[in-house]
């Protein structure tokens, strides 16, 4: 279905059992940056996580290795693979391949990789879902989909760069979908727009781009209609909203035009910029398991979650999180 | 118009915050200075709260003047642009 805004409005089955996240261990902070308060102030990044040696595929084979062993499921019963990364280890072949490798994961287990930007864990569930129904690889309901989401945005950004260099985070994560209907009816919007593609961009051996005021240019024509056709009014009133965490200054201009104020408690639009920056398409999956899985959102029920950044392109959902799982941050 | 006035003088307001600095629609913008990335962004926030015009980043970026930026957020005033910015003006709006 095509929504007034132009958005597609898509449905699948599934649920999410638990989310694992992992960053790096080492901490960097925006001290000595020029302009340094100022930029705090529009960004809100205070610190962030930064790769030292470890790659995209370290974080979230770490983080999945973590998420198999609470949720007791063995690495045989993986029906697929989805691997979201714009900074993949390896060009070729995708690195999807040695996590499929480092997880033991069957040889009936597809591996999908795609280059997604900040929206890219929405369009992540959206595709592991229907690839956990029935109608896509799994073979019967209830089928087992590894989504694992992360970006070193580190490795690509000029370290000189104030525009890019503050603002990004490292961090990977792992999600577990059960498919089909049984388990849950998730709303998901999609869009996307690519005549401006190269305004946050990288070119091939160059470093990552952004044009920040195309860039809240775009978020500002675009992310109010998300939120609209995510959130219709007939719709139950989630109890979270997942922003991918741009700026502090963008999600608070956000939650103000799209009236969000009105309608929930500033408790209910969580952020952690401040601590790990802008982590590109981790950050929704680094959210829920530094605010969704602890006090005091962990009776948390139905969240929805928006995503939106480089291509252009968007995507929002809304979901029963009663069956997900959320563990321990881990550092590695 | 009275409308518009309003508007022009809430975002001459903002815009000040912004630059850190009193400005007439005369104020020349200090490009990669005070008018830099941030303070940008930021008057792309400002203007779409004020007046609800969603402006193109890469064109308000452009602007040399605050006259320029009221133009650009539908509030500005054609004879308080000198004639030596009216045909960059045309450039920059498209």
């Amino acid at each position: 279905m095509i929504s007034p805004n132009g958005n597609r409005i898509a449905y699948a089955g599934g649920a999410i059992a638990g989310v694992v996240a992992a960053v790096p261990k080492n901490i960097v902070t925006n001290e000595g940056w020029p302009d340094a308060i100022a930029a705090a102030k529009m960004t809100g990044v205070l610190q962030r996580r930064r790769a030292t040696t470890q790659t995209t595929e370290d974080l979230c084979t770490a983080a999945a290795e973590q998420l198999l062993a609470d949720l007791g499921w063995p690495a045989s019963t993986i029906g697929a693979l989805v691997y979201v990364t714009q900074t993949p280890g390896m060009a070729v072949p995708a690195s999807a391949y040695s996590i499929h490798a480092r997880l033991g994961l069957p040889t009936h287990c597809p591996a999908v990789e795609v280059n997604w930007s900040c929206a890219g864990y929405v369009y992540g569930l959206w595709l592991a879902m229907r690839l956990a129904d029935p109608s896509g690889f799994a073979e019967e309901p209830g089928g087992r989909v590894l989504l694992l989401v992360g970006d070193t945005s580190s490795t690509i950004t000029d370290p000189h760069d104030s525009a890019t260099a503050p603002v990004f985070g490292d961090a990977g994560s792992a999600t577990a979908i059960i498919g089909g209907f049984d388990a849950g009816e998730v709303r998901f919007v999609l869009g996307t727009d690519g005549k401006d593609n190269g305004r946050l961009s990288q070119k091939p051996g160059a470093h990552l781009t952004m044009d920040g005021p195309s860039v809240f240019s775009f978020t500002l024509r675009t992310v109010p209609g998300l939120v609209e056709d995510t959130l219709p009014p007939e719709m139950p009133k989630p109890d979270l909203l997942l922003f991918h965490q741009a700026n502090r200054y963008m999600l608070r201009h956000l939650a103000a035009k799209c009236g969000l104020l009105e309608r929930f408690d500033r408790m209910s639009i969580p952020s952690n910029i401040e601590e790990y920056g802008n982590c590109a398409c981790a950050s929704i999956p680094l959210l829920i398991a530094t605010d969704v899985g602890v006090e005091p959102h962990n009776w948390t029920r139905r969240v929805a979650m928006f995503g939106y950044g480089a291509g252009w392109a968007w995507a929002g959902a809304t979901l029963d999180t009663a069956q997900m799982r959320v563990s321990k941050l881990i550092e590695i | 118009m009275e409308q518009i006035v309003s508007k022009r003088t809430a975002l001459l307001t903002a815009l000040a915050e912004i630059v850190e600095a009193p400005v007439t629609p005369e104020t020349v913008l200090d490009e990669g200075g005070s008018w830099n990335s941030v303070a940008v962004v930021m008057a792309v926030g400002e203007i779409d709260l004020i007046c609800g015009v969603v402006v193109d980043g890469v064109k308000l970026s452009q602007c040399r003047t605050i006259a320029e930026v009221l133009v650009l957020a539908g509030c500005g005033e054609e004879q308080s642009i000198g004639a030596d910015d009216v045909g960059r003006l045309d450039q920059v709006l498209g």
